[in-house]
């Protein structure tokens, strides 16, 4: 048998071809190469430089320094928390003193507190005198309140007078 | 009709020997895909990850920085001092001690005379947890004096600790009721946040607390007022 006999044999045009094809893979695969160490290296490069080792230091630097500071962290957040408690506090409260000293302000001599009621709303008050005068001063004095706003509303609740005691007696709403 | 193909170890040797030369080039655009799809597009995507990362941590920097300035260039005997007037002013739980002082203080400062009080306290066994509003301790007082005096004690209440508030006022010919609430509250819990930045104290909260130290207040169960005590008081403002 003749083994020189190839059916397969390529042709020279073939052979260019096959040799261009060649080229053109080994050309790809040290492109690939060159791609895949160039990435490689500006992966690492970029690593380093995005996320320096020396912002990560400063951080845990920065961090070791606050954890010795808790205490006074937790006593600062304590004090804020509670002036602000404290002046929301102090804040809604209604000074009854004031209000009190107000209408005793306005209370002229001769005239008697026989009883003041004070709540959050409203002011009950009776007073008494033997005399009319010192009570028509007295309202005067407190529909003056009611001009410079610290009284809403006043109603005259009563008068009247005791023959016994020989005094006049006032019974008076204010509204808050 | 089903073709059959038939590959014997002839041809595969016969396709060796012709493709041999590209099998390295083959192996290697092979390997470099696999090492790109795996390794570097995978890195590559966390640079961006990175990249988010280095932000956040160089912000965090900034807070950090001005928390640590900031807790640095506090005193702590100023934060104690203003820790220790904020507490007795405002009480964690029931300071039925400090009631009764406050009471005590009130009335002997102006000559009135509380004649029956009645302290309905409570429990005492469980811890005050936050609720987020103010808790107080109610009484009725009775107090006997003149109008003035009456008035005198409820002003004197309204500067001395703890904190209390005059609820109602009911002012008779020789006995006057004063209906009070002396507010505590529990502390919220303190977490630690290092990425929040921490405030000062606003100077309105500075003033708040200057102006308590003019409030009348012990600081141990006797009934010894601020103005004793405040000589060894260090005052941070």
């Amino acid at each position: 048998m003749n083994k020189d006999i190839n059916f397969l044999a390529i042709k020279t045009s073939q052979k260019g071809e096959k040799k261009k094809g060649l080229m053109l893979v080994k050309v790809t695969a040290i492109s690939s190469l060159i791609l895949v160490a160039i990435l490689s290296v500006l992966a690492y490069y970029l690593n380093g430089k995005i996320y320096p080792q020396a912002l990560k230091n400063e951080r845990d630097y920065l961090l070791r320094s606050l954890s010795t500071l808790h205490n006074r962290e937790a006593k600062l957040a304590i004090v804020s928390n509670r002036i602000g408690n404290i002046s929301e506090l102090i804040d809604k409260r209604v000074d009854y003193s004031k209000l009190i000293s107000k209408f005793f302000e306005k209370m002229p001599n001769g005239i008697k507190v026989d009883n003041l009621r004070i709540d959050k709303q409203t002011i009950l008050l009776t007073v008494s005198s033997n005399s009319l005068l010192p009570i028509n001063e007295f309202i005067d004095g407190l529909i003056e309140l009611g001009r410079e706003k610290e009284i809403s509303i006043l109603l005259l609740d009563s008068l009247s007078t005791s023959e016994a005691s020989g005094t006049y007696s006032v019974s008076l709403t204010a509204n808050l | 009709m089903e073709k059959r193909v038939n590959i014997d170890i002839t041809i595969l040797k016969f396709l060796y020997a012709r493709y041999k030369q590209f099998i390295i080039p083959a192996v290697v655009i092979l390997v470099c895909f696999i090492l790109l799809i795996t390794f570097i597009m995978p890195q590559l995507k966390a640079l961006f990850a990175l990249s988010n990362d280095a932000k956040k941590d160089s912000n965090r920097i900034v807070v950090l920085k001005n928390n640590l300035n900031l807790l640095s260039s506090l005193s702590d005997s100023a934060l104690d001092s203003q820790l220790q007037i904020v507490s007795i002013a405002l009480p964690t739980n029931k300071d039925f001690i400090g009631v009764i002082n406050a009471i005590s203080y009130a009335a002997s400062f102006t000559g009135a005379n509380v004649s029956e009080f009645q302290l309905q306290i409570g429990d005492l066994s469980q811890a005050p947890t936050d609720t987020g509003k103010f808790s107080s301790l109610s009484l009725n007082l009775s107090v006997n004096g003149s109008t003035n005096d009456v008035n005198k004690f409820i002003k004197a209440l309204y500067t001395t600790f703890p904190l209390s508030e005059v609820t109602s006022v009911n002012i008779g010919d020789t006995v006057s009721t004063v209906a009070i609430n002396f507010y505590h509250k529990p502390l919220p819990p303190v977490a630690y946040n290092d990425s929040t930045p921490i405030n000062p104290i606003p100077n309105s909260g500075l003033k708040r607390i200057n102006d308590l130290y003019n409030f009348n207040y012990n600081f141990s169960s006797s009934s010894e007022s601020v103005s004793s005590l405040s000589s060894g008081l260090v005052n941070p403002l």
